[in-house]
């Protein structure tokens, strides 16, 4: 009995002391705080999109970390092991977060540092296209000055040439009025040549009887010769028209007479026109015995009768009317 | 008394002095943590090389004190507690080391972004 008594005491002692042996290592207490702490932290890590994007090594090291701690607890219990690996647990939960941090941060200084790159060329370029631009706006107010300067230079060219030309235009003008005067003074002798008379109807040359075959409207060299120098005249003054008036003296019938004054008044057209005279300018008419210019009764006054005259007109190409002039003497 | 029982009782006293024993060998038969206790050596160094004593002071001086107390514990022969300290100081130091990188690279970025703002404003300013 007493011995019984002794073994089961004997007993006792060694579970408790196996028991006591065995606490030293863990305790079935309630979870511990760290432990619940490192599962926080992994999960936080876990369900953090950048930390499986960029700590995925990191993130698996801290989840098999909590996992060494989660199956020490449950094998033993709390324990200061347990809440150890906890601890690591936790660290390379906040270690992953902070790797995939670095990560994140590297990615972004290589982009940033492409993107000043890119900035700085951008700069660069602006900065020389700015130089570029005032250069050229210099060049631009440079060109400006230079050609207000040319412009000035050329005004006053014009100016100057302004002076020399209205200087040559009185000068001009000047010849131009000698000019007239000389021609006035041309046409004056001309038909001093010519043996004008200024009459009421304009400047009249006579061609006398002499300058035709006797009865024939032939003109002979003498003439031809006065033609040509009223071709001459009428060329130079082209705004000037003629009338061409054939007469003769009182000897033959009349019709005759007519026929022979308006023959030698064309023949002197002809001779105009062949020396080149347009026959719109020249107007003839024969006037037979009509308007002597002296008495028929003498063998002078019938020559004299025997006559052209040829009437230039203004220098407007009118011609007056025909009167007589000659009033035949009454004996 | 004591004697009677000596014949019955001696084998079940072996017994229970091996089961002490072998309990007690599962937590003192450990060997020295020597490797850890480098691992972490090296840690705190790479933590103080990347900054740590400057952007994480918190979690670098825990390192270092862990790292202290795991040497302590290897001089003790307490070579549970060596182990742990070293692991934790390890961590600890990694912990520092990258948040000291971190840090620096995030102002990196910032001076950099600040940078890259005021070249923009510039060529906005030369635009004009």
């Amino acid at each position: 009995m007493n011995g019984h008594r002794t073994f089961f005491w004997k007993s006792t002692m060694a579970v408790a002391l196996a028991v006591a042996a065995l606490s030293a290592c863990s305790t079935l207490d309630p979870r511990p705080y760290a432990l619940e702490d490192a599962r926080i932290a992994v999960d936080n890590a876990r369900s953090n999109p950048q930390v499986t994007a960029y700590a995925a090594g990191e993130l698996n090291d801290a989840i098999a970390a909590y996992q060494r701690a989660e199956t020490t607890y449950r094998a033993e219990g709390d324990s200061v092991e347990v809440r150890h690996l906890a601890y690591v647990a936790r660290d390379r939960a906040a270690i992953a977060q902070e790797v995939s941090n670095l990560r994140r941060a590297e990615q972004s200084i290589v982009n940033a540092t492409a993107e000043r790159d890119r900035v700085r060329l951008q700069a660069r370029t602006a900065e020389a296209e700015n130089a570029t631009r005032m250069a050229q706006l210099a060049q631009l107010r440079a060109d400006v000055t230079r050609r207000e300067a040319a412009e000035a230079e050329r005004q006053a060219l014009a100016a100057q040439q302004q002076a020399r030309l209205s200087q040559q235009d009185a000068l001009a003008s000047q010849q131009q009025a000698r000019a007239a005067e000389a021609r006035a003074a041309l046409l004056e002798t001309e038909l001093r040549d010519l043996a004008a008379i200024k009459t009421d109807r304009g400047t009249v040359v006579t061609l006398s009887d002499v300058l035709f075959d006797t009865g024939s409207a032939t003109l002979r060299p003498g003439g031809q010769r006065a033609v040509a120098r009223l071709a001459e005249f009428l060329r130079e003054y082209p705004e000037r028209t003629l009338a061409i008036e054939g007469f003769t003296d009182s000897v033959g019938n009349d019709s005759y007479n007519q026929i022979l004054s308006e023959r030698r008044a064309t023949a002197v057209r002809i001779a105009l026109v062949d020396a080149g005279i347009a026959s719109s300018r020249i107007d003839v008419r024969g006037y037979g015995e009509q308007y002597p210019v002296a008495s028929n009764d003498t063998p002078e006054g019938r020559q004299r009768n025997r006559r052209v005259e040829v009437v230039i007109s203004d220098e407007r190409g009118a011609i007056g009317p025909r009167i007589a002039r000659y009033v035949i003497p009454v004996r | 008394m004591r004697y009677a029982n000596t014949a019955s009782g001696t084998p079940m006293r072996i017994v229970m002095l091996a089961a002490a024993a072998v309990a007690l060998a599962g937590c003192a038969t450990t060997p020295a943590p020597t490797e850890q206790v480098a691992v972490a050596k090296a840690a705190v160094a790479d933590a103080v090389s990347a900054g740590g004593p400057e952007y994480a002071p918190g979690v670098f001086k825990s390192a270092q004190d862990k790292l202290d107390r795991g040497n302590a514990a290897m001089a003790a022969h307490e070579y549970n507690d060596a182990r742990r300290y070293a692991e934790e100081a390890e961590v600890d130091a990694k912990l520092a080391a990258v948040t000291a990188r971190s840090t620096k690279a995030q102002r990196a970025v910032a001076e950099l972004e600040l940078g890259i703002g005021a070249l923009k404003d510039e060529i906005a300013r030369a635009a004009r």
